[in-house]
């Protein structure tokens, strides 16, 4: 174990520490799985890190991987075949109650728990949005066309306008 | 209006500093249960080969009719080639993490759809001839007995039930995949 890994392994996960954290709210409600998820994830990063050659962007490697080990973790999931897209979401959401009031710790919960509905690729989408990324990037990380992006993040902000009445 | 990317990163920080020491912990634990899962596969098929390959070679007398033993040692040739496959094509491969979300979750899904496929082949072949030759072997040693013919049937209903029931379950659950994989989203 070379110092000079471990000190590529610093700089890829300190810089991206708390979006790698939240990551997780997007993928488990449970908090003790959560932390495990974060953990395979930085043990994910960690096994990679060798074969960054540079060919991208540290964030967007970092994204990838978190993001792919995240996706295995669906993919072993039972609950997998009931996940939904952002369409069919957009499509059956009601309206928010104009009159309803949350905090915003309720708010977060409520929007994480929208996410983890969401089949693998629109959820990444989705998180990618929510940390800020602007559609070409997300398009770097995720592989879908940059086209597709702008398409679905337009259907992402008018889905949470229309759920949570939230700016987007 | 509530900002929501600005909420959602709000007051969430990651917990502390990243531990090496956990990670690598973590790294060696994966690795542990990785090599105990191969193992207790490797110890099933070698049980089951054991178990045929006894059949076999245990004297006349004391086992199997002669053409039987055969179809026990084909068998074993069958579970040899099952654990085989499985260690060379048949465990999740370990995927590029770095690839792009989309080409690593459609090889993933790929691969499954894949394996389920081709049961039939892979896992249900191999042991087909040993079976038939066995169960033959069986027959014909006790040709005659009145109790053979219905206890063939019955042996054979009950292979041909298992079988037909694997190859419908994996047909149905690569099907499915097979869906999820029409509706991911074109490639960049």
């Amino acid at each position: 174990m070379s110092a000079d890994l471990q000190a590529r392994f610093a700089e890829a996960v300190g810089a991206h520490a708390d979006a790698l954290w939240r990551l997780g709210r997007g993928y488990e409600h449970d908090p003790e799985r959560r932390r495990d998820l974060h953990q395979e994830i930085l043990v994910s990063i960690w096994r990679a890190l060798p074969s960054f050659e540079g060919r991208s962007s540290l964030r967007t490697f970092v994204l990838r991987v978190a993001h792919n080990t995240a996706c295995a973790h669906v993919a072993r999931s039972k609950r997998r075949l009931d996940l939904v897209s952002i369409e069919d979401l957009e499509a059956a959401s009601p309206a928010r109650d104009p009159e309803a009031s949350a905090g915003d710790h309720e708010e977060v919960e409520r929007l994480a728990a929208l996410v983890r509905t969401l089949a693998p690729i629109d959820r990444q989408l989705i998180l990618l949005y929510l940390e800020g990324l602007e559609p070409a990037a997300i398009a770097e990380v995720t592989g879908l066309s940059a086209t597709n992006v702008t398409t679905k993040v337009s259907r992402i902000r008018a889905l949470l306008v229309k759920r949570f009445g939230m700016e987007a | 209006m509530t900002d929501a990317r600005k909420l959602w990163t709000a007051g969430s920080k990651a917990p502390a500093e990243v531990s090496m020491e956990a990670v690598l912990a973590r790294e060696v634990k994966f690795k542990r249960a990785v090599r105990i899962s191969h193992a207790m596969e490797h110890a099933a098929g070698v049980f089951v080969v054991g178990f045929f390959v006894a059949g076999a070679a245990l004297p006349e007398q004391l086992g199997l009719p002669p053409i039987a033993r055969v179809g026990a040692a084909l068998i074993a040739c069958g579970a040899v080639f099952v654990m085989t496959y499985l260690a060379l094509r048949g465990r999740p491969r370990e995927a590029r993490r770095d690839a792009s979300t989309l080409a690593c979750y459609r090889a993933e899904l790929e691969h499954r759809r894949a394996l389920l496929a081709s049961v039939p082949r892979w896992y249900l072949a191999p042991f087909m001839p040993g079976m038939v030759v066995f169960l033959a072997g069986i027959a014909i040693d006790k040709w005659g007995e009145p109790q053979t013919l219905p206890t063939l049937a019955f042996v054979l209903a009950v292979v041909i039930a298992v079988n037909v029931s694997i190859v419908v379950l994996n047909r149905r659950a690569a099907a499915k995949l097979g869906r999820e994989l029409a509706e991911l989203p074109t490639p960049e």
